[in-house]
């Protein structure tokens, strides 16, 4: 068959011409070439990153990073501390070459005397250099100065425009003395020190590259250094080349005497040693996974999709054309942004105004390939289906025009979020800390295991508690009685301990004479103030009543055995006269309540008190109480959660019952307010702005409104109406641990949201055709079957979206937790907010708290597709 | 159009007389019954007034008092109308003292004021702009076509936003100030999509899902591309969740407060209004509840003309013409 006359089957195919065999060759070069360049990507971020590399050949600088000399009073090179140069970049002197901190040696040809230590001296000397530079004929003058060990000399150039009258001349050394350009070099003055010591000269680039080389070491690490040590051990100090294997010891602490201004300033400053991370880290932290694996995929896609091209495979030929649309859809975004960019000068936050050349200058590059991606999607388009082999079955058509379609979002996806949810997953394996010399080491699931360990442990608060007397006075009535150390009340005069305080008290109180350990506080209660007063009331009343009946007030009391574990009841008496004042002080006792029970009104829920300080989570393997609460059925038993993190778990459980609350009243309200203003009514566009009032109000602006209306006095707006209408008696503490707090923010969550639930179901009630409503109602359903059967089921798919969402938000609530609740009362989101920024800036463990609620919403995601119903396969 | 819309009165059973049916031979009860459900309507929608509008209002009447006025006892109307927070907004107080804390939230009603709202408008009208665009491409294929990977795909678009914010925050630091533009707005343009494309592209993809399958195949018939469809057809079908979506992920990143008070906070003149407000440490020592909230009320008014102009958005487009029964 002839190139030129191609003949077509009955499909309209036909062999492709000898051109066309050349530019199908040439565009399967060019994909091919694409997907080397993807490796080549690959291969280059791995190659030119510092992290890496320090990884694999290990720290830049030991220790300090600087060097040490035995500096002698009478060296030459005693200059170095006392006089060095402070060099304006750009000026005269740094194009000559001088450096910060270089030592001045001589100045024009004249050494640098013991008696030439004034700025004024230096002046001098850097004028007659000028001047005799001048008459001599000469353009520059020779500047001695001491650096890194060395001596260099370096020709300073003399300025152009000097005095006709030479011995006018005074070149500033400074820049911009007076409006007129210096030389750009400082001095600074130093000291003359009389003793040798052992100086350090930093190398340049170094942790230490801002302490003046020459200063005097003074201590390191506490360790003081003295002439005694020799030059060895001074040195072995600075290297601290013992890079620490546990977690202690990443920080070298330097003191020093800077030669500053004619004195010796002292400065002490910690510094980190550095220390090279773990191949696995420095990897995970520079590079991820995610990127490096989609550029070694896409490499592999482009060689063979090119290979395909060249066999004219039709599905390479339609593969190539996403790819070439996509690209150079890509390619303009980026032209766009980079025009941006470096129309500004490279920093957007510059004032400068856009320049179109220069932005262009810098974007155009991003064009380039477009002058081959283009013509190449132009040409493959027509000929697809002409030239090329093979027949696609509709599956495959369908996967690629849904795969056309997804690629933008995806690419948004990877550029956006895969780095950083990545790195909130590499980085809840390891144990990094912000801001902290310690390299991150890996710890597996640690973090994990710390955050989710717990275990419910049914405790019996009968057995716990007990008034018990912590002192008696001398000489008081108490001592007269014979009370003792360690007594527990069981009765006063005759009355039951027990039952008197509890009368007395809002919550009921039980107390045992064998309480040992563990104690109970009802809910809400922080202070045990609320335990101890009904006590102490119960002993007022019933001591001044029996001094008003009788002769003797009678105790009992429970007294450990002198020899032995257990304990004896004894009776004791006091002379009724002997009581002036019935108050528990007055009696001479201090009493306090050891351990013991008390529950909330209700029997609901109750805290365990615990005098236990928390101690650092890391160190420590015991396990703290998270929570409390009665048991159903029983007065005394109670369900104690403990746990490693006992904070966790309770953010754990109040996000969740902050969760399913809100979620179900927004759906409940969001459900009423879509249906009526779907309704037809005058006034149905003023409602549906309305409605959206609570959501457009900033969040951080909504809760501090929201905390001035529920101020527990009458100043807040919520307490004033409830009195005035007469539903409360007196202003309700809304937002203390004390009150109703997690219903508040439950309502001002519901208040904010349901908005956001209201408009997205009425946008799904408006996709319900009214045909079936017609149907319905001529089938004779009432409005209620209509709803449940009709509207309901439709509305499914976007209720469950709804949901999703609301409880996405509802699992990370933080800013109302946060403004309106105090950190004992944390949501999961701003737990991870203050153990990544309050707390020990834990990077790794805040990170599993956040991998955490990413698992819960997954949870739910699932839960809310599976049950709820949205079609998610076909 | 409207006539569609009255079928789905579900709480008004007798607002339309000609809604269901015909109500000419109804008998006299049913008549009361009638009226007795258009006052319970009324008490509805009145009830749902007070519950959304009730704070908004109280915000009005405390915008109009003094802080210390605000924080020493509750009033339900205030004591007079004292604007004085509206003009510490926009007047220019520099001169009322030394260091921040005195100087005013807005200098003046053309700079600073115009210049804030300006960037809110900019940075969410963008966000919204691509994640509805790039959104509704990928919601078409999530909903509309049958595909391998589908499922995991759309797990994958959610994920993005699972993480509480503060957790990505540092690694989307990263990448901000990587591609120079941290202190600018378009630092807020390149990380909002990681919460406003997720939400677009779920709640358009159970939108395109709800559409009836004989639209499509209707116009495949006729000759159009997958592409012509889903552009000419299946889109405008979609407009109320459009809309939707639209103004909720607007109104969510008009909002967005720890993005944009991370990435605006080296630069003032890229700040939106939630890091405006809320860093705003007004005029005196106490909490500046009067001038925020009166801060909050005057932005909050853009957002609902806003919404009036685009409520009745929601209501047009509707499927129930497009494929009869």
């Amino acid at each position: 068959m002839a190139a030129d006359t191609p003949q077509t089957d009955v499909y309209g195919r036909r062999e492709p011409t000898s051109n066309e065999k050349i530019i199908n060759t040439a565009i399967g070069i060019v994909l091919i070439i694409l997907g080397i360049g993807s490796f080549a990507a690959l291969v280059s971020s791995i190659v030119g990153n510092q992290n890496i590399e320090r990884a694999i050949e290990g720290p830049e600088y030991i220790g300090l990073g600087a060097d040490v000399r035995l500096v002698e009073p009478q060296e030459s090179v005693i200059n170095a501390p006392h006089l060095s140069l402070d060099i304006a970049s750009r000026s005269p002197a740094d194009q000559a070459g001088l450096e910060d901190n270089d030592a001045l040696v001589s100045v024009g040809g004249t050494d640098i005397g013991a008696d030439a230590y004034t700025v004024e001296d230096i002046q001098g000397l850097f004028n007659s250099a000028f001047r005799d530079a001048v008459a001599a004929g000469e353009s520059t003058i020779p500047v001695t100065v001491y650096r890194d060990g060395e001596t260099i000399t370096v020709d300073l150039p003399v300025p152009e425009d000097l005095p006709a009258d030479l011995f006018e001349l005074n070149v500033p050394l400074a820049v911009d003395t007076e409006g007129e350009l210096g030389l750009g070099l400082e001095v600074q003055e130093g000291i003359d020190v009389p003793e040798a010591y052992y100086g350090l000269f930093p190398e340049s680039g170094s942790p230490t590259r801002a302490i003046r080389p020459g200063s005097r070491i003074v201590a390191i690490d506490g360790t003081e250094i003295t002439t005694d040590m020799t030059l060895e051990e001074v040195q072995t100090l600075v290297r601290d080349e013992d890079v620490p294997e546990e977690e202690e010891d990443y920080q070298i602490t330097l003191q020093v005497e800077q030669f500053v201004n004619n004195r010796a300033a002292p400065l002490e400053r910690t510094f980190n040693k550095e220390v090279a991370p773990t191949l696995f880290i420095g990897f995970a932290d520079e590079l991820g996974f995610i990127i490096p694996i989609l550029e070694v995929v896409l490499g592999i896609a482009f060689i063979k999709m090119g290979y395909d091209l060249m066999r004219f495979r039709i599905g390479a030929a339609r593969w190539a054309l996403v790819a070439f649309l996509w690209m150079s859809a890509g390619l303009v975004v980026v032209f766009f942004g980079v025009l941006w960019i470096q129309g500004k000068g490279g920093d957007v936050l510059n004032d400068q105004p856009f320049d179109l050349f220069e932005g262009l200058a810098a974007a155009w590059f991003y064009l380039v390939p477009l002058i081959l991606f283009i013509p190449a999607f132009r040409w493959l388009g027509p000929r697809q289906s002409i030239i090329y082999e093979g027949e696609e079955p509709l599956g495959v058509r369908n996967t690629r025009f849904a795969w056309t379609l997804l690629i933008p979002t995806l690419a948004v996806l990877v550029v956006v979020a895969a780095r950083p949810l990545e790195q909130t997953f590499i980085k809840s394996l390891t144990d990094d800390v912000f801001a902290d010399a310690r390299p991150a080491d890996f710890v597996g699931l640690k973090n994990y295991q710390q955050l989710l360990t717990f275990q419910p442990v049914i405790v019996d608060c009968r057995i716990d508690g007990r008034y018990m007397v912590t002192s008696v006075q001398d000489e008081s009535p108490a001592a007269q009685a014979g009370f003792a150390e360690g007594d527990v009340f069981l009765s006063i005069a005759g009355e039951d301990v027990e039952d008197a305080v509890s009368e007395r008290s809002e919550y009921e109180v039980r107390t045992n004479e064998d309480g040992v350990g563990d104690e109970f506080v009802a809910d809400g209660l922080t202070d045990k103030e609320e335990i101890t007063r009904p006590f102490n009331e119960a002993f007022s009343d019933l001591v001044s009543a029996a001094v008003d009946e009788g002769d003797t007030v009678e105790f009992e009391v429970s007294r450990p055995e002198a020899d032995g574990d257990g304990r004896d009841d004894v009776d004791l008496e006091v002379e009724a006269a002997a009581v002036t004042d019935s108050s528990p002080g007055a009696f001479g006792l201090s009493t306090e309540f050891e351990g013991g029970c008390a529950r909330a009104p209700g029997g609901k829920r109750a805290i365990q008190w615990t005098r236990t300080e928390l101690e650092d989570r890391r160190g420590d393997e015991r396990y703290e109480q998270a929570l409390a609460y009665s048991l159903p059925g029983s007065d005394t038993a109670g369900l104690k959660i403990v746990a490693k993190d006992p904070e966790f778990v309770n953010s754990v459980v109040n996000t969740v019952r902050f969760t399913l609350t809100t979620v179900v009243l927004e759906l409940i309200i969001g459900m009423i307010i879509a249906l009526v203003v779907n309704s037809n009514f005058a006034g149905r566009g003023i409602m549906r702005a309305a409605m959206l009032v609570p959501w457009s109000i900033p969040t951080v602006v909504a809760a501090t409104l929201w905390q001035v209306m529920l101020r527990p006095d009458n100043t807040g707006i919520i307490n004033k109406f409830l009195v005035d209408i007469g539903m409360l008696d007196r202003p309700q503490q809304w937002l203390t641990d004390l009150g109703p707090w997690m219903n508040s923010i439950i309502a001002v969550d519901v208040w904010k949201t349901s908005p956001f639930m209201a408009l997205l179901i009425l946008a799904g009630l408006q996709t319900i055709p009214g045909d079936i409503y017609e149907a319905a109602a001529v089938d004779g359903a009432n409005r209620l079957r209509q709803f449940i059967s009709i509207t309901l089921p439709l509305l499914r798919p976007t209720i469950a979206v709804a949901l999703i969402f609301r409880t996405l938000d509802a699992l990370r609530a933080f800013d109302v937790f946060q403004v309106l609740l105090d950190p004992t009362r944390p949501s999961m989101a701003t737990y991870n907010y203050s153990t990544m920024v309050d707390g020990q800036r834990e990077v790794g463990y805040a990170s599993a708290v956040g991998v955490l609620i990413f698992i819960f919403i997954l949870i739910f995601t699932i839960l809310y597709v599976r049950f709820v119903g949205i079609e998610t396969d076909e | 159009m409207s006539d569609q819309n009255n079928h789905n009165n579900e709480l008004t059973p007798s607002m339309e007389g000609s809604n269901v049916g015909n109500n000419n031979d109804v008998p006299s009860e049913l008549k009361a019954m009638e009226v007795v459900n258009k006052i319970a309507f009324w008490v509805m929608v009145l009830a749902i007034a007070i519950f959304t509008m009730a704070p908004f209002f109280y915000a009005i009447s405390i915008s109009f008092r003094t802080n210390t006025q605000v924080l020493t006892g509750a009033r339900y109307v205030p004591e007079e109308l004292n604007t004085i927070n509206y003009e510490n907004l926009f007047e220019d107080r520099n001169d009322q003292g030394p260091g921040g804390a005195n100087l005013p939230l807005w200098n003046s009603l053309d700079e600073r004021f115009t210049r804030i709202l300006f960037n809110s408008a900019v940075v969410a009208f963008t966000t919204v702009t691509i994640a509805l665009v790039v959104g509704s491409f990928a919601a078409y294929a999530l909903g509309r076509v049958q595909f391998r990977g589908r499922v995991i795909v759309l797990y994958l678009v959610l994920a993005m936003t699972m993480f509480p914010q503060i957790s990505i925050l540092s690694g989307l630091f990263n990448i901000v100030n990587d591609l120079n533009i941290y202190g600018s707005q378009l630092s807020l343009i390149f990380s909002y999509p990681i919460f406003t494309l997720p939400f677009t592209v779920w709640v358009l993809t159970s939108f395109f899902q709800g559409l009836p399958g004989e639209i499509e195949q209707a116009a495949l018939v006729d000759g159009a591309s997958p592409f012509q469809t889903f552009w000419r057809i299946l889109v405008p079908l979609t407009a109320p969740a459009l809309v939707t979506t639209g103004l909720l992920a607007f109104i969510a990143a008009w909002n967005e407060y720890l993005f944009a008070l991370t990435f605006t906070v080296i630069n003032d003149a890229a700040r939106t209004v939630p890091v405006e407000i809320a860093n705003f440490a007004g005029f005196d020592r106490e909490l500046p509840i009067a001038d925020r909230v009166s801060a909050a009320v005057v932005v909050t008014i853009p957002l609902l003309v806003l919404v009036l102009i685009f409520q009745r958005r929601i209501i047009e487009g509707l499927t129930a013409g497009a494929v009869k029964g």
